[in-house]
C-alpha cells in the first residue's frame, strides 16, 4: 500500500485516504471511521508539459512576436492580429489570444468565462424600492434612484446564471408607484389650501 | 432567461443570507457564493479535476434537535391552551430556529481537487444531494478524462513541478489583531457587572443605569463590527464562534425581556417602573443574563488571549545577534 505524494484526506478528520481505498464505493476512513469516497481520474497521474519559453529569432525574416521582438512568432492573436511566441500564446475558448486582450476583454466585462464575481444590481434595486417604503419617508429619495438604477445598469452584465429581469421590472415599478404617489401627495397638500 | 446562459443547476444549496450552490456547464463545473447583492465564482473544468473526496459525517446532532424542537413545540401548544401566548411565542421563536438549524445541520463534506488547489463545495453538506451531484460529476469528467484503471491507481502519483513562487497556505486569509474583539468581550464583562450591581444594589444612581446602557449598546456595535472584522481572518474559530453566540445571545434575551416586560404590564399592570423591574420573574431573567454575559466575556477573552500565545514566535535573528 504505497502513499501517494499528492495525499487525499479524509474531510472529518484530515487522514490520508490510501490509494487501495480510491474509487471503492464502502470505504471507511482510518482515523476517524467515518464513511468515505474519494473518486480518483487519470488528470491526478498526468506529467504536466514545462511551458515553452519561445524560441529566438534565427533568420532576418522571420516574424517577431509583437512582445518579445528576440523570440519567434507561432501564431497571431485572434482578436488583435498581433503575432504572438510561444510564451504570449494563450489558448482561450477555442482561439489564440495575447495576454493583453484577455485583460482588455476581462476589464470591460466581456468575458463572462474569466469574471470572478458579479454585482447583482437588480437585487440592489429590487431592495432599494421595498426595503425604505416600510418607513414610507425614505421613498421620496430612494424612488427615483431606484429608477436611476433601473435605466442604468438595464443592459449591463448581470449574474452569469440564468436571470430573467423580472426583478428590475419589478423595482421600476415600485419606484414609479412611489414618485407617483409622492408627486399627487405633494399635488394635495398645494391644492388643499 | 439570459439568453447567453448555459448553465444547468445541481442539486444542492447551502447558507440563508450568504448561499452556495453549484451549476454545471458544458465543459466545467461553477461554484458560486451568492450574497444579496452580488455572486462570487470559481470555475473546476472537466480536464483539470484529479479527485472528488466524499465524507459522511455523524448525523447525531440533528435527531437531538429535532427532539428538543418537538419537545418546545408541545410545550407552546400547551401555553396556548392555557391562555399564556405571549410565552407560547417566545417558545416557538426557539423551535423554529432550531427546527431550521437541524435541517441545515450537515450530514457530509466534499471537496475537489485540482493540481493547484483542493477546495471544499459548502453546498454539499446533505448526503442525498452530494451522492446525486457527484454522479453527475463523475459522468461528466469520465467522459473528458476516461476511467482510471486499477493498475493506473496502484502507480505513483507524479510529484508536482515545482513552481517559480510557492502558493500561501490561505491565500484568502488576512491578519486581524482582534481589537474590536478584546474590546468587546471587555464590554460584555464590564456591561455584567454594572447589570449585577443594579440588580443587587437597586434603586442606584441615575448616570449608573445610563453607563449600563450606553455598554449594553456598544456591545450591539461592536458585536457587528467583530462579526464583520473576523470574516476570512486568522481568528481561532472559537472566538468567531463567540461572536457569533455573543450575537445570538444578545438578539435572544433582548426578545425574551421585551416579551417578559409586555406579559408583567399585562399581568400586573404596574403603576411604576420599579414595580416591574422588582418583579421576581424580571429579577430572575436579568440574574441569568448578568450570568451569561459574564460567563461570555470572561470565556471570550481567555480564548482570544490562548489564541494571540499561540501566534506568537520567536524574535527574527538580526544581523547583530545572529552568534
Amino acid at each position: 500500500m504505497t502513499q501517494a505524494p499528492e495525499q487525499l484526506s479524509c474531510s472529518k478528520c484530515d487522514a490520508p485516504i490510501p490509494n487501495v481505498d480510491w474509487n471503492r464505493e464502502h470505504a471507511f476512513c482510518m482515523a476517524c471511521r467515518a464513511p468515505v469516497s474519494i473518486l480518483v481520474f487519470p488528470a491526478l497521474y498526468a506529467k504536466s508539459d514545462a511551458a515553452s519559453a519561445g524560441t529566438p529569432v534565427v533568420e532576418a525574416g522571420e516574424s517577431s512576436c509583437f512582445y518579445h521582438p528576440q523570440k519567434r512568432a507561432v501564431v497571431p492573436c485572434d482578436q488583435c492580429g498581433r503575432f504572438l511566441c510561444a510564451l504570449c500564446q494563450v489558448e482561450f475558448l477555442g482561439q489564440n489570444w495575447c495576454p493583453r486582450c484577455i485583460e482588455a476583454g476581462s476589464q470591460k466585462g466581456r468575458l463572462a468565462h474569466l469574471d470572478p464575481s458579479r454585482t447583482l444590481h437588480d437585487n440592489t434595486a429590487l431592495a432599494l424600492a421595498i426595503l425604505p417604503a416600510c418607513l414610507l419617508w425614505p421613498t421620496i429619495i430612494t424612488a427615483p434612484v431606484t429608477l436611476y438604477l433601473v435605466i442604468r445598469y438595464w443592459r449591463a452584465p448581470s449574474s452569469i446564471l440564468p436571470r430573467s429581469k423580472i426583478r428590475f421590472v419589478i423595482a421600476g415599478m415600485l419606484a414609479i408607484l412611489q414618485m407617483v404617489a409622492w408627486i399627487w401627495l405633494v399635488y394635495f397638500l398645494v391644492h388643499r389650501r | 432567461m439570459s439568453a447567453k446562459s448555459d448553465y444547468r443547476r445541481l442539486p444542492g444549496r447551502s447558507g440563508l443570507i450568504l448561499r452556495n450552490s453549484l451549476w454545471i456547464a458544458a465543459d466545467h463545473v461553477l461554484r458560486v457564493r451568492g450574497s444579496p447583492f452580488s455572486e462570487s465564482y470559481r470555475r473546476y473544468y472537466f480536464a483539470d479535476i484529479q479527485a472528488i473526496g466524499f465524507t459522511e459525517l455523524p448525523g447525531a446532532i440533528p435527531f437531538y434537535g429535532y427532539t428538543i424542537c418537538a419537545l418546545l413545540l408541545a410545550t407552546a401548544a400547551a401555553l396556548i391552551y392555557t391562555r399564556h401566548p405571549v410565552w407560547a411565542a417566545l417558545c416557538a421563536i426557539p423551535t423554529l430556529t432550531g427546527f431550521y438549524f437541524s435541517w441545515q445541520w450537515p450530514t457530509s463534506a466534499c471537496y475537489v481537487k485540482t493540481s493547484i488547489s483542493a477546495e471544499q463545495l459548502p453546498s454539499l453538506r446533505h448526503r442525498a444531494n452530494a451522492e446525486k451531484t457527484i454522479a453527475i460529476l463523475k459522468a461528466e469528467i469520465e467522459k473528458v478524462q476516461g476511467t482510471a484503471s486499477a493498475e493506473l491507481l496502484l502507480s505513483e502519483v507524479p510529484a508536482p513541478r515545482a513552481t517559480a513562487a510557492p502558493a500561501a497556505a490561505n491565500p484568502g486569509v488576512r491578519h486581524t489583531r482582534g481589537i474590536a474583539h478584546w474590546i468587546l468581550f471587555a464590554d460584555m464583562f464590564a456591561w455584567a457587572v454594572v447589570s449585577a450591581t443594579v440588580l443587587l444594589l437597586r434603586p442606584v444612581p441615575r448616570f449608573v443605569t445610563i453607563f449600563g446602557e450606553i455598554l449594553g449598546i456598544a456591545m450591539l456595535l461592536l458585536i457587528i463590527i467583530a462579526a464583520v472584522q473576523q470574516r476570512r481572518s486568522d481568528l481561532a474559530i472559537a472566538v468567531r464562534r463567540m461572536v457569533y453566540g455573543a450575537l445570538a445571545w444578545y438578539i435572544g434575551s433582548a426578545i425574551t425581556g421585551f416579551g417578559l416586560g409586555i406579559y408583567l404590564v399585562i399581568q400586573l399592570k404596574p403603576t411604576t417602573p420599579m414595580l416591574l423591574n422588582n418583579q421576581p420573574l424580571m429579577r430572575a431573567y436579568e440574574f441569568v443574563n448578568a450570568a451569561a454575559y459574564i460567563v461570555l466575556g470572561c470565556t471570550g477573552l481567555i480564548l482570544l488571549w490562548r489564541h494571540h500565545s499561540s501566534l506568537s514566535t520567536p524574535p527574527a535573528l538580526s544581523p547583530g545577534n545572529r552568534e
